[in-house]
């Protein structure tokens, strides 16, 4: 109780926090009590190799799945009871690693269901918004294509332009980059970082790693579902159980040689 | 730059031929709500059948083709609403004619709870579950409801009050203001913010709701929307036969022929369903003297269709030479266009 309140009158408390979370299905631990927390207008980036259990924590946090124990704090209120939409709509907003375009209408489209839905406004102001999160993204000019017909690169956009629709507190990005050109990662790059600017917290997976720490502030590294690394991206990359884990044994050996 | 590319046409977008469309959905109309006075008593009967076919098969096609709610037991709707008319006009003593709209309200009443149970269901189980839920409702007017009229069902005897031309006459205008309200209301209904939830479900559920869309309350909406015009078209049906019985009332039919209609027609779209009702009848005359076989040659051709043209007769039109009736599409405004081309 008493810390609840002094949550709520602390300017600079976390903005989302991940409680000991998590998640198992049947015998496999994909995320085993994981804690982290996120600042108010901080960029936090996710590490880890394949099947680490980063999908499935950002999948937790969005609302997406139910965590098998453990809490999700959104300005410092537990997230429990609430479904996915209703996270989007307060704030907590998600992209997906494979992309969910609606294959049978247009771009625009899709990007308007978000701005009403996700964004929560009515007739003008939605399509306002979702103009807005086109032109940011440069999804403007295919704005009349059946999202069915798009590219990766341009479902990748499209997915990041409905989430902007939404218009979030805590942006979710799950491997917004990968299959990407340089020439395109460095768009993204930018782009990121200039919604990061505009008040956004973000946490971001990624295995692009020059992308992410172009933007992050702070990295946490997955391993085996457990937190095996926190800090700058400096310090957690030269961190030996983060070598171990994405280069194996083998590379530690070698450092040592 | 890429700026002067902005407007990028889909292949269909010719705003020169809305007008035509317009043109010829009026003088339907205008022929349809005009047809008591110039066409045959028998023409009359078969474009009623056709108009409340018309109002099912939209509605299923709203839930199952949009939200992607396989019910198999939307007979159970139309035999609440057959009984709905018999109970208010026999034993309440209301208006036969204004039992239609109150038999849709009763079968979103019952609705409800319902839809409690089913939407815990997901795919093949929720279809069974329509379909189990239809039958217990058949059975248990069948047998054990003797105010019912048990399996010999009951009579709407007030309908004697009115003259034979008269009753038919309503009955039709009522069929074609139900086929209108299903029509329109989908129109409509696809064309708000609630439409692009539903199209969104359509494409893919999970995508829908991490944009904040709320799929259950977007479903109940649909399937409350299709319990009604059930209902209503239940209490019209028997308007025009005057006998209720459970078998026929509670039948399978209602849904499979529904079904084929909108596989055949083509599922997700308006126009679909439409073309699929004129099929339908087209089809039946045709196999009329073939009685039980029918329905083995409608299972066939629905079969057939969804292996090979999974987007129906509409969809296979649809690709040679586009013509959209219903326009459902959102596009950008025109005033973020012309923003952009007049810098
Ligand atoms: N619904 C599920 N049922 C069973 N196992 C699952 C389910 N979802 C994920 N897993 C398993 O959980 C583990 C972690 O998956 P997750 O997708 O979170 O990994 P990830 O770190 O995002 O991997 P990648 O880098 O490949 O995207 C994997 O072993 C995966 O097979
Ligand atoms: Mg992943």
């Amino acid at each position: 109780m008493v810390s609840a309140v002094t949550e709520v009158f602390t300017p600079l408390g976390p903005v989302l926090e991940a409680r000991a979370l998590t998640k198992r299905y049947g015998a496999l631990t994909v995320n085993d009590a994981v804690s982290f927390s996120l600042a108010p207008g901080e960029a936090l980036g996710v590490l880890g190799p394949n099947g680490a259990g980063k999908t499935t924590l950002l999948k937790m946090l969005a609302g997406s799945t139910a965590p098998s124990a453990g809490q999700v704090l959104y300005d410092g209120r537990d997230m429990s009871g609430l479904t996915e939409p209703a996270r989007c709509r307060q704030g907590i907003v998600r992209t997906s690693q494979v992309p969910q375009p609606f294959e049978q209408i247009s771009v625009w489209e899709n990007v308007l269901t978000a701005a009403y839905h996700g964004g929560g406004h009515h007739g003008d102001a939605a399509e306002e918004v979702a103009y807005t999160a086109l032109k940011r993204t440069g999804l403007l000019e295919r704005h009349d294509e059946m999202a069915g017909a798009l590219s990766l690169m341009g479902r990748k956009r499209l997915e990041l332009s409905r989430a902007l629709a939404c218009e979030p507190k805590v942006l979710l990005l799950d491997e917004i980059a990968g299959g990407l050109t340089d020439f395109e990662v460095h768009d993204l790059v930018v782009l990121i970082q200039d919604i990061r600017t505009s008040g956004v917290s973000i946490i971001w997976i990624e295995h692009v790693v020059h992308a992410l720490v172009a933007v992050v502030d702070r990295l946490i590294a997955l391993d085996f579902g457990q937190l095996i690394a926190e800090g700058t991206p400096d310090e957690v990359m030269e961190g030996e159980a983060f070598k171990r884990a994405y280069f194996g044994q083998d590379a530690i050996l070698e450092g040592a040689r | 730059m890429a700026e002067s590319q902005i407007v990028t046409p889909r292949p269909y977008a010719r705003t020169s031929s809305a007008a035509l469309p317009l043109f010829a959905l009026a003088v339907i109309l205008a022929a349809l709500i005009t047809l008591p006075f110039w066409a045959t008593g028998y023409t009359q009967r078969s474009v009623l059948e056709f108009l409340y076919f018309l109002a099912l098969a939209q509605a299923w096609n709203l839930m199952a083709g949009y939200a992607g709610m396989m019910s198999i037991g939307q007979q159970a709707f139309v035999g609440i609403g057959a009984y709905g008319l018999v109970v208010m006009a026999e034993d309440l003593g209301i208006n036969p004619f204004l039992t239609v709209p109150l038999a849709a309200i009763l079968a979103v009443i019952l609705a409800v709870p319902v839809s409690w149970l089913l939407f815990r269901l997901k795919g093949a189980y929720f279809a069974v579950a329509t379909w189990v839920i239809a039958e217990t409702v058949r059975l248990t007017v069948n047998a054990n409801i003797d105010w019912l009229g048990g399996g010999r069902g009951r009579t709407v005897r007030s309908l004697g009050q009115f003259d034979r031309h008269l009753r038919e006459d309503l009955g039709y205008w009522v069929a074609l203001a139900l086929a209108i309200i299903a029509v329109f209301g989908v129109f409509f209904l696809l064309r708000s913010k609630t439409g692009l939830a539903l199209q969104a479900i359509r494409d893919t559920e999970n995508g829908a709701r991490s944009v904040g869309v709320e799929t259950r309350r977007t479903k109940r909406i649909v399937y409350l929307f299709a319990a009604a015009i059930a209902g209503a078209t239940g209490a019209l049906i028997y308007i025009v036969q005057i006998n209720v019985r459970p078998d026929a009332a509670f039948s399978i039919n209602w849904a499979a022929y529904v079904i084929f209609i909108v596989v055949i027609g083509g599922i997700g779209t308006i126009e679909g369903p439409i073309l699929g009702t004129l099929v339908f009848f087209f089809l039946r005359d045709m196999l009329a003297d073939l009685e039980a076989w029918s329905m083995l040659i409608f299972g066939l051709i629905a079969i057939m269709m969804m292996l090979f043209a999974p987007k129906g007769l509409w969809g296979l039109l649809n690709t040679h030479r586009p013509v959209l009736l219903f326009r459902t599409a959102r596009r950008l405004p025109e005033r973020f266009a012309a923003h952009k081309e007049g810098e």
